[in-house]
């Protein structure tokens, strides 16, 4: 019954020809056929697909060429180095990492959206905040609160267990260890799996769910039955991003890793970049082969679950409505609560503590002050400047990359197994895979001297973050648009709209809450950038990343972690307005109705 | 080309008037940059030759103040003290970027490839390849060439390099130690007292996996003590940390007792906010070393006056001292060589050391 109810909400109608029936030719097979709106999509597919392979080749071009002839040497030479443990241990660490942030994010996910324990807008937030603050300031955090000596969690923990006569040298936990790595990564990981379930969690239609209740299916069957297949999307999507970030993250393991003893891809081959002059692009190469080979899989297998088709679609015409927990209530929100307190507050709690201290180390409870914040924003010329330029970089950047995301998700999607948009697909997923630093130093080589002259300008630091960045905005509108499916907008066609009014109308309101998340995403991620922005950044442009660098070599972990309790204050504000905004709106039902009505009128 | 192939078949001993022209010129001049009061040249022509580098630094004031701005990419703690100072005394802006060289480094040099140089002066760690490089690509001057007046005379145990890069800082490698966990008498003075077991799990070293700096520091005890020593360090269990930031709040912490090398200016921040912290000074016989900074000209410069007058300054003895007054960094121009106590001073031979040679070094750490 359950599953009959499924299987007719989610069957998949064999596409529709849209608009005249195309003429077959030879083209036909490498690429569809152009209306305006396809035009447009070609066009930004173009030009974002030149933006990540023009840069990348200046650089990459250069390692191929042995004497001015094209040679594979360094392909050889990229493997000769010891691979198979640092390949193990990454595995080992973001496979446990990306399986526990799957789990975890999930449930709050589902606490918050479909059920009666959420706190509103604010739990919507606060499972952020780990995601908000600089990687580089979390890591610190936890070190400052798990190392085994001075760490301040210890140091209470051993000072309450001395008063009762039990006494510990070190510890009783140990940050560099294979568990502090991995829950260090795990509470980095979370916000993506929250943020991306979330959206698709809105995204579904209750109904369905109220139809298992009714048909007398229990909460966990219900859950296991239809709401799980039916976000299988967004959790695939959560999976990869959890997967890629974890393969991609280089600020926890930076300070976490080596005292641990672990060897980890990314830093490894961070290391192999900038340690060295000339930066050892074939080892690098052969390290990142190897991401590219966990990464692309995961893709695929994300790419299976998005083509299966099995998993519900919106098909028009949604009410809210959230299950409704009795008993465990509470304890979903203290569970909740209890992620929130561990994950964010105590890391940012310890921050401040040390911003307020001065020092890490012995607390001087009668001298805290406010020094640390008040050198970084007000002894610091270029702060203002620079909060403002990666605000608007982030505001900016975040919209265009959305926004160009959207389309070319649902161009791909209309051209199905068409190569040539798949290959500019490919091409613009790319950089996923490849360290910002390079393709900073790319964006250097090919467009900041002439003809195209940007250096030191905040276009540069825009284009470069869009192609960086954009990827990751992908992953979340493909499990949107997926989600959609193609019902809604075949149904648009035949009414006789045209592509460009189906996608206005119809697929961008309902693609909306994932479309949000993605570019929260963006935002943040722009927000703290610290790897293209050294490269690319100076004093004319100048950009919140450099500030935390420069705290990092130059200052205290008081300056570090003001700054960050700052950043991440800031960020905070700005997800609450846009959130609490976009929740207002669909309370309102302003996209929502403007979509069934559209869709009704199809 | 065909100059130079006859000048190889002159037979030799021969000179031309020219060649003895320049020869005695090049004499006179080293002479004048050794002991300017040298009784063989005349009191008329030193004094024409001071007005005529008078009348050269004039010019190339007046073009600097011209150009209004010069561009610094500076990899030092604290270049903005010497950057004020410029500004102070020429009226000339410092563009000012401050960033570590693991990024200054690959940074210039993609500029530079990209034709769109906007560094005017350097000041960079001596990392062989990079200076060799960026020399032998053209992209930097030598300051012989290039009208720098007090690059003429120093100390020509200071320069590094095919582009004989001055070094316009020192930055001495220390121990530093937690004042709650260690006493200054009980803190290590010699590099043996480094290695006592007593100390075993309370050192923080900068990970030689992480950076070639912090490589260098390792590699150059054993190039020292011998391979047993970096054996015997390695069985002190040290925790390991990349950048100077960590490995100096690992030790305010109290999470370990001794951190190998800390930077001055870290060590100062902490004190100021009242971490516990202390710099051993090793006794006068030990040999010291540090990480070199050297200065360096783009030669596409886009302000080439104010670049020359800045590098000027900051090789002048007014400018190295303020560049190097806080800190405990060592200006090799203040009092024209090294503070006293530090004699021992030996160039970090370690900076151009092969990467088999790290390697090992990591090896017998146990890494």
């Amino acid at each position: 019954m359950l599953i009959d109810a499924m299987h007719r909400t989610s069957q998949v109608d064999p596409p529709v020809p849209l608009g005249p029936i195309p003429v077959r030719g030879r083209w036909s097979r490498l690429a569809p056929r152009l209306n305006f709106f396809g035009i447009c999509s070609v066009c930004i597919m173009a030009m974002l697909a030149f933006l990540a392979v023009y840069p990348l080749g200046r650089i990459v071009v250069r390692l191929f060429y042995d004497d001015g002839r094209l040679s594979l040497a360094p392909l050889a030479r990229a493997f000769e180095q010891p691979l198979l443990g640092v390949t193990v241990s990454t595995v080992i660490v973001v496979g446990t990492s990306a399986t526990l942030a799957l789990l975890i994010g999930s449930l709050l996910a589902w606490i918050n959206e479909r059920t009666d324990a959420s706190f509103g807008a604010a739990s919507e937030v606060l499972p952020l905040i780990p995601f908000l603050m600089p990687p580089i300031a979390a890591a610190v955090g936890w070190v400052l609160l798990f190392s085994p000596g001075a760490g301040l969690v210890n140091v209470a923990i051993r000072s309450i267990s001395d008063s009762v006569g039990l006494h510990l040298a070190r510890g009783p936990f140990d940050v560099y260890s294979w568990y502090g790595l991995i829950l260090a990564y795990t509470v980095f990981q979370v916000p993506y799996v929250f943020l991306v379930v979330s959206a698709g969690l809105r995204n579904i239609d209750p109904s369905l769910e109220h139809q298992s209740r009714v048909c007398g299916a229990g909460l966990f069957r219900t859950t296991f039955k239809v709401t799980l297949p039916a976000v299988a999307p967004s959790l695939g999507a959560a999976a990869m991003l959890a997967v890629w970030f974890g393969f991609a993250l280089f600020s926890i393991p930076s300070v976490i890793a080596p005292n641990a003893g672990i060897d980890v891809l990314s830093l490894k081959l961070v290391t192999y970049l900038r340690n060295d002059y000339p930066p050892q692009l074939e080892k690098a190469l052969g390290l990142g082969l190897i991401i590219v080979v966990f990464v692309g899989g995961a893709w695929l297998w994300q790419g299976r679950i998005l083509r299966a088709g099995r998993h519900a679609t919106i098909s028009g015409g949604q009410g809210t409505s959230k299950t409704n927990l009795g008993r465990l209530r509470w304890p979903a929100r203290l569970l909740f609560l209890g992620y929130v307190f561990i994950s964010s507050i105590l890391p940012a709690l310890g921050l401040t503590l040390v911003a307020l201290n001065g020092y890490w180390g012995r607390m001087q409870w009668s001298k805290l002050r406010l020094d640390a914040f008040r050198e970084v924003i007000f002894n610091n010329e270029r702060m203002q400047q620079s909060i403002i330029n990666s605000f608007g970089l982030g505001l900016i950047g975040g919209i265009i990359a959305v926004g160009a995301a959207a389309v070319l998700t649902l161009y791909i999607q209309r051209s199905s197994g068409k190569v040539l948009p798949k290959i500019a697909d490919g091409l613009i997923r790319l950089p996923a895979v490849i360290s910002g630093f390079i393709i900073a130093l790319g964006f250097v080589i090919a467009f900041s001297g002439p003809p195209f002259n940007l250096q030191t300008t905040l276009t540069i630091l825009l284009l470069a973050y869009i192609v960086v960045y954009l990827p990751q905005a992908l992953v979340a509108t493909d499990a949107a648009a997926s989600q959609i499916g193609r019902d809604l907008a075949d149904a648009s066609a035949i009414s006789g709209a045209k592509m460009g009014r189906t996608f206005r109308r119809i697929q961008l309101p309902l693609m909306a809450p994932a479309l949000v998340s993605a570019w929260a995403l963006m935002y943040v991620r722009i927000m703290g950038e610290l790897t293209v922005s050294p490269i690319l950044s100076g004093t004319r442009n100048p950009v919140i990343g450099f500030n935390i660098l420069e705290a990092l070599n130059n200052g205290s972990y008081a300056i570090l972690a003001a700054l960050s309790v700052m950043l991440t204050m800031i960020s905070m504000v700005v997800l609450v307005t846009v959130f609490g905004g976009v929740r207002w709106l669909t309370r309102r039902g302003v996209p929502l109705s403007t979509t069934n009505q559209g869709a009704k009128r199809a | 080309m065909k100059n130079s192939k006859d000048s190889t078949k002159k037979p030799l001993g021969s000179f031309s008037r020219r060649d003895i022209f320049t020869l005695c010129g090049g004499t006179a001049m080293m002479m004048a940059a050794i002991h300017p009061a040298t009784p063989f040249i005349g009191l008329a022509k030193a004094q024409q030759e001071s007005t005529s580098s008078n009348k050269a630094m004039e010019d190339l004031i007046a073009g600097a103040k011209k150009e209004g701005t010069v561009t610094f990419y500076a990899s030092p703690i604290n270049p903005r003290i010497v950057s004020d100072a410029f500004t102070k005394k020429y009226g000339i802006r410092v563009d000012l970027l401050r960033i570590g060289s693991s990024e200054l480094n690959p940074r210039f040099a993609a500029e530079a490839a990209a034709k769109s140089v906007a560094a005017d002066v350097i000041v960079t760690p001596n990392d062989v390849n990079f200076w060799n490089d960026m020399y032998k690509e053209g992209h930097l001057v030598n300051l012989g060439e290039a009208g720098v007046p007090s690059y003429k005379t120093y100390p020509a145990d200071f320069l590094r390099n095919d582009v004989k890069a001055p070094i316009a800082q020192i930055v001495p490698f220390v121990i530093a130690y937690n004042k709650d966990e260690v006493s200054a008498s009980t803190a290590p003075t010699t590099w043996q007292d480094f290695i006592d077991p007593k100390w075993k799990g309370k050192i923080a070293l900068g990970d030689p996996k992480a950076n070639t700096t912090y490589a260098a520091t390792i590699v150059e005890l054993a190039d020292k003590f011998g391979e047993e020593y970096v054996r015997a360090l390695g069985r002190q269990k040290p925790l390991y940390y990349s950048s100077s930031l960590p490995l100096i709040q690992a030790v305010a912490s109290g999470e370990v007792s001794l951190a190998y090398p800390p930077n001055g200016i870290n060590v100062e921040l902490s004190v100021k906010q009242g971490a516990p912290l202390g710099v051993v000074k090793m006794r006068a016989e030990q040999e010291s070393w540090g990480g070199e900074q050297l200065l360096g000209v783009s030669r596409n410069a886009p302000h080439p006056s104010a670049a020359r007058l800045f590098a000027e300054f900051i090789l002048s003895k007014e400018g190295n001292a303020i560049m190097n007054a806080d800190a405990d960094n060592w200006g090799v121009v203040v009092s024209g060589g090294l503070p006293i106590g530090h004699e021992h001073y030996i160039p970090m031979k370690a900076a151009s050391s092969s990467k088999e040679r790290v390697n090992r070094i990591i090896a017998l750490l146990g890494l």
